[in-house]
């Protein structure tokens, strides 16, 4: 059904998801991402009758993911939409913008790719409602933290040795001559560039290959977000309550405040990240941090290539997420792996 | 909870065997638990709901306070008006049965009856209100006499009840002790 | 009798213990007073029985309400419906469940068809409220509390 190359077209969803609120009773089956469930939130938010959201295949509408490659398909019509996400077909609201760009800003930073063209495009439209855009450092919400904790908190670049570390983050804060409350946008040319010097150096030891436009990408901002920064929340309550949380998000998106606070709350208390490793099936990651699906992004790039599934190390025990493995459960799964 | 209470105890009240003076031959009538055999003139009894339907069909007549019974006893019950202990003793289904006669009464179409029905009202709120009056004191008083209990009817008993709880409960909350 | 038990349910202020076979001598003789009669003396007898059995529950009720218990015995289900009902009308009234005004978001539990779709344990049902304590009494759901205890 869904093998034939076709050129995407992500502009005829939108007939497609308009012909589901014509529909008494509505079933999605989704996959476990963030993007597919904020997705299924918003719909569900406007949706006048029961609805139901199936990690199975058991429904007729499907919100279809391999790989990189995105397909919605209802009673028969399927629409191939490359690899934009899913929330990107959305029609655009000031209601759901929050909802929207959270669920294509985690598709694109789980997968560690850049806005497709599509994606761009919703985003130059999202600028009517407030939405800004500009090409700086990966690092997140450097607009309002200081620069120390943008790095510390910076899972992609994965800054060996400053992510997670508030200590490491000051020190090299200062030594390259600034203090603990200066802000990115406040550094002169020399400064920059040291700094950026200082990130090549870390992301080359894992990289080699790579280059400035690794760490330098498009960075989108709303109502004072910065939109990675919304997607490292959303993963994180994903990994640790469940899709209740993304739903509710889609229902009231002023919850945003909270979810990005209590995230930002727990990573700035720092967290280790040690050894990454294959054990088995499965990537282990050792850290302090309940995250397996933002410790899964460190681990691409330790491994340098897409890694699936991720199990987190915890201490003495092992977890991962209903977003790597098959489960009935949501929010922390322990997994049993023999040493 | 009294309402619902009080009707509970109404629909008790009906499966309570009475008195009944047949008044004609209805036969045999299986009521599954028991058997009930009605010849004219005998002297049954039958739970009260089956009563009414004998009396409304005319074929039986229960035994109930006469208008003279209900002025003696409201006589009686005067004497003593603020002794709450001096409350006499009245069938559990007094105010039930009482209503017999009102029903009769209200049922016939002769001027006498219509003046002995006003009597009826006026002595039944009469003695109704002075035995509720003793019955609240008592619960004031905390007395719960098993002797003095066995004399109120069934309603007058749940209005004793009731009065003793919210009574106990209030003290419970203001003072924390039960007094 | 079903008259004795409403007998004493008025007299003691805590729910009685009523095992399920106290009465069933008695639904003998009325299953057979249903069956074998028509009449009207006999609907009225039938009526007065089932007037009892309202007011017990009624009465039996109640007393859950004053006291909060419900109790072992053969219409506990009765009261763990109630609790289940309350349950889910405080976390409606405070912010606790997760739903679009018209329907709650719960989590299956067990495999059911609901609208003639299979739905497996872990997947998401948006349903109307009055739908919820039903389906969570039969275990097929579970409605998803924003934040558990």
């Amino acid at each position: 059904m869904e093998n034939f190359i076709k050129d995407p077209s992500p502009q005829d969803a939108l007939k497609l998801i308009e012909s589901l609120y014509a529909e008494r009773d509505l079933c999605l089956s989704i996959p476990y991402t963030p993007d597919a469930i904020l997705f299924s939130g918003v719909i569900m938010k406007y949706f006048k009758g029961d609805f139901f959201i199936s990690f199975t295949e058991n429904c007729e509408t499907k919100l279809i993911q391999r790989g990189k490659d995105r397909w919605i398909s209802h009673r028969g019509a399927e629409v191939y939409i490359g690899n934009s996400s899913f929330s990107s077909t959305l029609p655009l609201s000031k209601d759901d913008l929050t909802s929207i760009l959270a669920g294509v800003y985690s598709s694109v930073m789980l997968e560690r790719r850049r806005l497709t063209e599509w994606e761009l495009g919703v985003v130059e439209m999202a600028k009517d409602f407030g939405v800004s855009l500009e090409k700086n450092l990966k690092i997140p919400s450097y607009n309002e933290l200081p620069l120390f904790l943008s790095l510390m908190l910076s899972i992609d670049p994965y800054l060996q040795g400053l992510t997670g570390s508030r200590e490491n983050s000051i020190s090299l804060v200062k030594e390259i001559g600034l203090d603990e409350t200066t802000k990115l946008g406040e550094l002169d040319e020399s400064h920059l560039n040291t700094l950026l010097y200082r990130i090549m150096m870390l992301v080359t030891k894992l990289n080699p290959k790579a280059t400035r436009d690794d760490v330098i990408s498009d960075k989108v901002f709303y109502m004072g977000y910065d939109l990675t920064e919304v997607a490292m929340a959303v993963s994180f309550f994903l990994d640790n309550v469940g899709s209740k949380a993304l739903i509710q998000l889609a229902l009231t998106p002023s919850v945003l405040e909270i979810l990005v606070e209590k995230t930002r709350e727990r990573l700035a208390k720092g967290f280790t990240v040690g050894q990454v490793y294959q054990k088995g099936k499965f990537y282990v990651v050792e850290t302090s941090l309940p995250s397996p699906m933002l410790l899964s992004i460190v681990a691409q790039q330790v491994e340098g290539k897409p890694v699936k599934p991720v199990v987190i190390k915890l201490g003495n025990e092992y977890y991962s997420s209903k977003y790597f493995l098959e489960s009935a459960e949501e929010g922390l799964i322990r997994v049993d792996i023999k040493d | 909870m009294f309402k619902t209470k009080l009707r509970a105890l109404k629909r008790l009240s009906l499966t309570q065997k009475q008195k009944v003076l047949v008044l004609d031959d209805s036969g045999q009538i299986d009521l599954g638990f028991c058997q009930i055999s009605l010849y004219k003139g005998s002297e049954n009894e039958v739970p009260l709901w089956l009563a009414k339907e004998l009396e409304r069909l005319g074929k039986a007549k229960v035994n109930r306070p006469s208008l003279e019974d209900l002025g003696r006893l409201l006589f009686q019950e005067k004497q003593n008006v603020n002794i709450p202990a001096s409350i006499l003793k009245l069938d559990k289904d007094f105010y039930l049965l009482s209503k017999f006669l009102e029903r009769e009464l209200k049922g016939s179409n002769s001027l006498e009856d219509l003046e002995k029905l006003k009597r009826y009202y006026s002595v039944m709120k009469e003695l109704s209100t002075i035995r509720l009056r003793k019955i609240i004191q008592l619960a004031l008083l905390n007395i719960n006499e098993q002797n003095l209990i066995s004399r109120m009817s069934r309603e007058e008993y749940l209005v004793y009840q009731t009065v003793s709880e919210i009574i106990k409960n209030y003290y419970g909350e203001i003072v924390g002790n039960s007094s | 009798m079903i008259d004795e038990l409403l007998s004493k349910e008025l007299e003691t202020d805590a729910l009685q213990e009523i095992p399920i076979n106290s009465f069933s001598n008695d639904l003998e003789v009325l299953k057979k007073l249903r069956l074998r009669y028509n009449d009207e003396l006999h609907k009225r007898e039938v009526k007065i029985y089932e007037e009892l059995a309202e007011s017990l529950f009624e009465v039996r009720l109640g007393k859950y309400l004053e006291d909060g218990k419900g109790g072992g015995s053969f219409d506990s289900f009765v009261f763990e419906l109630l609790e289940k009902i309350k349950e889910l009308y405080i976390s409606l009234l405070t912010g606790n469940l997760v739903s679009n005004n018209e329907r709650v978001m719960c989590k299956v539990t067990k495999k059911v068809i609901v609208d003639g779709r299979t739905l497996d344990k872990g997947d998401i049902a948006f349903l109307p409220i009055r739908l919820v304590v039903p389906l969570w009494i039969a275990e097929y759901i579970i409605p998803c509390k924003l934040v558990d205890n």
